[in-house]
Parts: structure tokens; sequence; C-alpha cells
């Protein structure tokens, strides 16, 4: 299930538009018509791809730009990029620009504009998320023509191809940006995408119109209004009024509604997150026994919680590695739900029934896993159920952020991760030796070792079988009791939508441009 | 001078919780960022500074009607605030209207027929209106008439139809506190001798109840309108979030989940001023009503 483009960039270094690319690229016949509205919990309107900050811009980034990659419902296609060029030390990438391609504003785009993008963001202060991954591994892009722009690498950058992070990166246009200025490209900014901006109310709404000569064929659909509406039961209500088109954010007895309303849809964000549960060895020292860890395994009922609380959109998984993810390993075993199993491995682990552990319970979801404050409290009972008295750790975003960065999480914590496309980000994430996330529990030189092989392996076949080989391994070590495997589900009228279907591995690219209405 | 002696308690107050509320940065920052990038975060939103210097310049700022950027919609603040205001103020002036229209004659005729079966169906109304939480009674209201009987939109903004079940929400909850109030006023009123008096002259009793009594009693039924003022402007957070409604609250509920915090401090020094505006009209109202009152220092 790993992704199209990274399939396709394994055997040949040399990557030639391919029958996927095309795919994409064909134009649509017909004149954008109709309005499709989305009624979503969370809106991000910041739109300096520059100064990217986290995922979520991705929200809006789908529609007003194009990466050299972009992300679909299969998976990264080659975008901006025809084709690239990787060189036998993997130090260069020469990438063929798309040619014939404008921003809104009918500026040609060039490899002028790759260069400022990538450079910009680079900048000290340019507030970009990502900026450190770039530095580590870009030296400067080189304009070698206007249609063909190079990375001149530090170090060999794989990773550029297989995480959403650095290979969607939305060019933004040189001479546009550089005329308006930071704070002129956030209130009217434009790119290359398939929609432009069409009108905005800060915190409350975002329109846009599609853009009749995008390079890939004018979107279906005229207009897309993305509203923010906080409360879940008034998402639900404007999709049985059909207020809303399309409706995010819904778990539990309303996800379970909409599923027997013959009138709506549901369709996911495949592979959108996935999370397990980790061990402060500082609070619980034994933890550093792996019975101890796998009883917690087998304390928790994944099955239960995917289907009873979150009503089909997760699955249990067998590794934080989800089969999208860049490294993805078939065939590991699932820890078995099987509580009496958990409480004789305690007990041979010398953990006492009524030994106190602290939990984290996280009061708001991460797209990663959608009703966590519900999920994790059923983990917590699961816990109590064999033999661990919890005490539950309250906290909301902000808090969660503040405890993890601190290196203070609880006794047992879980670990979320949205848009898990990449196994050597996972690794970074929760695995290596200095994980920022992990109070440095997980001290294993072998993960550092693989961390540090596959960074710098170029070829993408080798480096899956170095991830692939990591998955095995932690298979057996369990550093990482695997959770939940989760997809972003949206509910969409069947009234009004014949097709569409969100991207593989992100909750935040909605690939609005390929719905169709009746 | 005790109105501004109160901005500026409130500004310390808001700058105070809103600093040991969390650090935005986490929030902005991603999960692999170093802390360097954290702190380069940090500076770049001044946060890095002592805090009596971050206040000084919040302070200094406002004072000129500068609120800073919202970190979250890279907006002014002042702005945003500014651009929300209308929706609730008519928000709130229909959900007093409402509520007013209500109570009054309600608690005025639960009053004069006291122990009757309407004062006891008055005192049910006021007792749910009272106990059921805003957000619950909102959602019952969309369950109601925009789902069953498909008559009013869920959500949105507009003076039409959108503005009624936002307006009941409020109103219903501000209505049973003043319909509670104005009984006791009333029945206070309508024991006294000047009452009993008019009544002995022969003075009709519509005109005992309306002016007689009513006037008498307007004073804490004035209080507590005031007060409910306020209750509105805090009920407007959970009601315009539940209902979508684009006002100050929802963007301030918003900006406090997400550590916005030019944006938390620019809504509740905005909702303070309001309060305080209130509570001034209030305070000159009482000394129409009743001329014992006086703010002059003789």
């Amino acid at each position: 299930m790993t992704d199209a483009l990274s399939r396709r960039t394994r055997l040949p270094m040399l990557i030639a538009a391919s029958a996927l690319a095309l795919c994409f690229g064909l134009p649509a016949q017909a004149e954008p018509k109709g309005e499709v509205t989305m009624a979503l919990p969370q809106l991000s309107q910041l739109f300096d791809p520059t100064a990217m900050v986290g995922a979520t811009p991705h929200m809006d980034f789908d529609f007003l730009f194009d990466g050299l990659i972009n992300l679909g419902k299969d998976g990264k296609y080659p975008a901006l990029a025809e084709s690239w060029v990787i060189s036998p030390d993997g130090k260069q990438i020469d990438f063929k620009l798309r040619k014939g391609v404008k921003f809104h504003n009918g500026d040609p785009f060039t490899a002028e504009d790759v260069k400022f993008t990538f450079e910009r963001l680079m900048q000290p202060d340019s507030g970009h998320a990502y900026r450190a991954g770039f530095v580590e591994s870009l030296e400067r892009v080189d304009v070698v023509d206007p249609h063909t722009a190079r990375f001149v690498l530090k170090q060999p950058f794989p990773a550029f191809f297989t995480t959403a992070r650095y290979a969607l990166t939305p060019i933004a246009p040189k001479a546009y940006y550089e005329k308006v200025g930071k704070q002129g490209f956030q209130d009217k900014p434009i790119g290359t995408g398939p929609f432009t901006l069409a009108g905005i109310k800060s915190g409350e709404w975002t329109k846009y119109e599609a853009s009749p000569n995008y390079w890939g064929g004018a979107p279906t659909i005229k207009t897309v209004t993305q509203i923010l509406v906080k409360e879940p039961f008034t998402r639900y209500a404007m999709l049985e009024r059909g207020e809303a088109d399309i409706v995010a954010g819904l778990t539990g007895p309303l996800l379970e509604k909409s599923r027997g309303n013959a009138d709506v849809g549901i369709v996911t964000s495949r592979y959108s997150g996935t999370s397990g549960i980790m061990f402060n060895k500082d609070l619980f020292p034994q933890a550093a026994d792996k019975r101890v860890r796998l009883a917690v395994g087998h304390a928790i009922n994944r099955k239960a919680i995917a289907e009873k609380i979150q009503g089909g959109v997760c699955e249990p998984a067998t590794s934080m590695f989800t089969p999208g993810t860049f490294g993805y390993l078939d065939g590991l075993p699932q820890i078995a739900y099987d509580p009496a199993k958990a409480k004789a491995l305690l007990k041979e682990a010398g953990v006492k029934p009524g030994t106190k552990v602290t939990f984290t319970l996280h009061t708001q979801s991460f797209a990663a896993v959608p009703n966590a404050p519900q999920v994790l409290e059923a983990v917590a009972g699961n816990l109590e159920a064999v033999g661990f008295t919890v005490e539950r750790v309250s906290v909301d975003n902000s808090a969660w952020l503040a405890m993890m960065r601190g290196n203070k999480p609880t006794a047992i914590f879980y670990t979320p991760i949205s848009i898990p496309d990449d196994g050597g980000e996972v690794i970074n994430s929760y695995f290596v030796s200095w994980s920022g996330w992990t109070a440095r529990s997980v001290q294993v030189p072998e993960y550092d070792r693989i961390f540090k092989t596959q960074i710098r392996t170029a070829n993408l076949d080798e480096r899956e079988k170095i991830l692939q080989g990591f998955a095995k391994l932690e298979s057996e070590n369990v550093e990482n009791v695997p959770l939940l495997w989760c997809h972003t589900p949206f509910a969409m009228t069947k009234k009004r939508i014949k097709e569409w279907q969100p991207a593989l591995g992100s909750g935040y690219h909605t690939s609005m441009s390929k719905l169709r209405l009746k | 001078m005790q109105a501004l002696l109160t901005m500026l308690l409130l500004s310390v107050i808001v700058f105070g919780l809103s600093r040991l509320s969390g650090d935005p940065v986490n929030l902005m920052a991603p999960m692999e960022a170093s802390a360097e990038d954290i702190e380069r975060i940090r500076a770049s939103l001044g946060l890095d500074k002592p805090l009596i210097v971050q206040y000084w310049y919040f302070v200094t700022n406002a004072l000129q009607g500068d609120f800073g950027r919202s970190i979250k919609w890279d907006r002014s603040a002042a702005e945003m605030l500014i651009e929300r205001f209308p929706a609730t103020l008519w928000l709130s002036l229909a959900s007093m209207l409402l509520g007013l229209a209500l109570a009054l004659p309600v608690g005025i005729y639960s009053a004069v027929k006291r122990d009757t079966w309407f004062d006891s169906a008055g005192k049910i109304v006021a007792l749910l209106g009272q106990s059921m939480p805003t957000f619950w009674f909102g959602i019952l209201l969309i369950l109601f008439f925009s789902l069953w009987f498909g008559l009013l939109p869920t959500s949105g903004y507009g003076l039409d139809e959108h503005i009624i079940l936002p307006t009941v929400t409020l109103g219903l909850f501000v209505a049973a506190a003043i319909m509670r109030v104005t009984r006791s006023a009333m029945l206070d009123a309508l024991e006294a001798d000047y009452v009993r008096t008019a009544r002995a002259k022969g003075v009709p009793e519509w005109r005992v109840i309306m002016v007689h009594a009513l006037k008498n009693g307007a004073i804490p039924i004035l209080t507590i309108t005031a007060l409910q003022a306020a209750t509105i402007l805090r009920g407007a957070v959970v009601t315009e979030t539940v209902f979508a409604w684009p006002g100050v609250g929802k963007i301030a509920i918003d900006a406090v989940y997400g550590r916005d915090f030019p944006l938390v401090q620019a809504s509740v020094l905005f909702m303070g001023v309001i309060f305080l505006v209130v509570n001034f009209v209030v305070d000159m109202l009482y000394v129409l009503l009743d001329p014992r009152i006086s703010y002059i220092k003789r």
C-alpha cells in the first residue's frame, strides 16, 4: 500500500512522466460548475508556504498551490516536476519542470520560483516548521535553465520523495511574492493550484474558486467554501439538512448516525494517523522489562476501541508504520487482547497488582487519533483491568506538547503521528535515543544506527529494506506497543456528490479538484 | 476613574492568566522542532522578553488600539473583533429583548396571581431556564427546529431566520433569571403600604400594578437585567460556538484553545469594556428611577 511515487522511484533513478502523472494531468472537459460547502472542526488561513507552521495549512495549500510532488488518493505523484534525475552519489537532484504552467496572475512558473521557495523557507527567520530538515540536507537550489532546477545537497535526501513535509512543499511565485511582500502575500495569495482564493472571513470561512486554466485540468466544481463549525452536532445537522455537503470530524454516535443515513456516504483519508503506547522508564522503571511492555500490549482491547469508540475509522495496528508508510512490513504479528496473559506477564516480571502509574489523557484530538479522549480513557480502563492503579493526567494540546517537549511524559503515554508516510520520520520521532518525545526512554543503539543509515541511503529500494528491518526488530523488542491505524473520516451527502476520495495518508489533503457532483 | 482602574486591573489579570495558561509556541512549532527553532519562534512573537516588558508593550500598544496580530489567523486582533462586534451586539440585543419580553409579563403576572397554576408554571420555566446548560439547550433546539421540523437553519449568520435559534437559546436563559427577580420584587411591592393606599383610593388595579408597584420594584429588576447583560456575553461564547455565529465569543474561545494571546487579550478586554459601559448605563438609570440615588457629592 506504500504510495505510488515510492513504488515508482525505486528501480530507475530517472523518473519520466508516468502514466500516473498523465492520468492526473488529463484536462477535464466540462466547465467548472456547482458549489460545495465543507463544515470543518478546524480551519487554516495561513497562506504563505515559505512560512508553513505545520501540517494543518495543507488544508488551504492543497487548493492554491502545487508542489514539485502532489498528494492524491493513490499517494504522491509528480506535479510541477515532471521528472527528476538523482546523481549516483545521491547529492544532486535535477528536477525537470512542467512547461506551460502559470500562476493565478498569469506569470509563468519557472525554476526561479523553485529556487526562491526552498531558499526562502531555509532562511533562519522564515518560521517554516520543517526548515531544520531542509537545512540539514539541502545546500542550495541552482537554476540550470527556466525548466530545470537543481538541488545541490549536503547529503543524500531520500526522505524528500517519501515524506509529505518535504515532498509536498508548495511552490510560491517569486516575482509576485517579492512585489507584494510577506503580508501582501498572506492577504492575496496566488499559486499554480487548481483553485484561487475567492473570499475569506478570518476565523470563520474561506472560499475558493476553480482556476479554469489549471495545468492538471480545471476542477469540475466552481466553488468550495470551508466553514469553521466547532460543534460536532451542528456539523452533523448541517449535513443532514443540506447546509453542508461535506463534514469532517464526526466520531462515535454521530458517525454511526451518518452511516445509518442512506443519503450520507463516509469516505476516509486512509492511513492518515498512527499511534502507539510508550513508557517513561524514569517514572516506571519496570517497563525496561519487555514482559511488562508486552503485558500492556495484551491488556489493550484495540478491536473494541476501534469498533465501539472509533466507529470503525481506525483499526488495530501491528506497528507504528502503517500500510501507507514507506518502510512498512507486511505480516507482523498483532499483540492479541489477552488480559489473563497480561496479568501473568506482570506477575512474572514482579509488577504487583495495584502498582501506580501515571497516564496521559489528551482532552483534544489529533488527526492521528480521532476521539482521543475516549480512546485514552478506554486504554486507562484496560490498564486498570489488569491490575494497574492509573492516575490520569489530563492535558489539552498545548499542555501535551509542553509536557512532551519538556521530556516529561507520564509513566505510560500515547504516541500519535499524523501523516505517517515515512518510516524514517517515525523512527526519528519516537525511537532514536536522542528523541525529544520519549524522555530518552528508548536506548537501542541498533535503532540509532538504522536511522543514520537509512537517512543517507539514496536508493529507495535499499532504504525501504532498512526500514522494514527496523519494523521487524521493533516488533520483537516492543519498545512501543502499537495501538491504532486511523483513517480520517469525512461524511458527504450522496444527494449531490457523485464521486470523491480524499488523499492517501493525510486528513489535510482533500483533493477537492477531483470531486464530481451529480 | 474607577472604570479606568478596573480596566487596568483587568488587563493585568488577562495578561497574567493568558501567560499562565500555556505557551502558544508549543502549538505552533511542529513535533520535531529543535529547541533553537522554538526559541526563534518565541522571539519572533516577543515572548522571549521579560513578562513586565511584554506587559508594558501590551498596555502601551492597547492604548493606541493595537492589540497585535492574531497568531492563528495572522490578522490584526482589533480588526477581527471590530468585524465581529455587530454579530455579538445583535445577538445580545435580540436575546435581551426576548428575555425581557418573556420575563416581565410572566414575572409580574406570577406575582399578581401568586400560588396559582400560572405562578407554578412560571417557577418551573424559570428553574428549567436557569438549570439547562446553554450548549445543551442550543443542541436541542437544532434537533427539534432544524432536523425534526425542518423550520430553521442550524447555524450561520444573518438578521433573519438565522438569529432565531441562538436568540431563543440565550434569551430563555436570561428570561429565567429576570423572571424570578421580577416576581419577588413585585411580591414585595404589592404588599407595601403605598399599594394598599392606592387601592384604598380606588386607583384601577392595572395602574396599581404597572405604575405604583412596578416602578418601585424596578431597581432589583434593573440590577438583575444588568447582571444578565454580562451573562449574555458569557453565554454568547457558548451559543456562538454551537450555532457557528461569527461573533466575539466564538473567536474568543477559539483563541483560548489556540493560546492566541493577542486575540485572547483583545477579546477579554473588549468584553470588559462592554460590561463597564453597561454598568455605567445602569447606574445612570438608577438615578432616573429613584430620585434618592445620586452620584454627585454634596
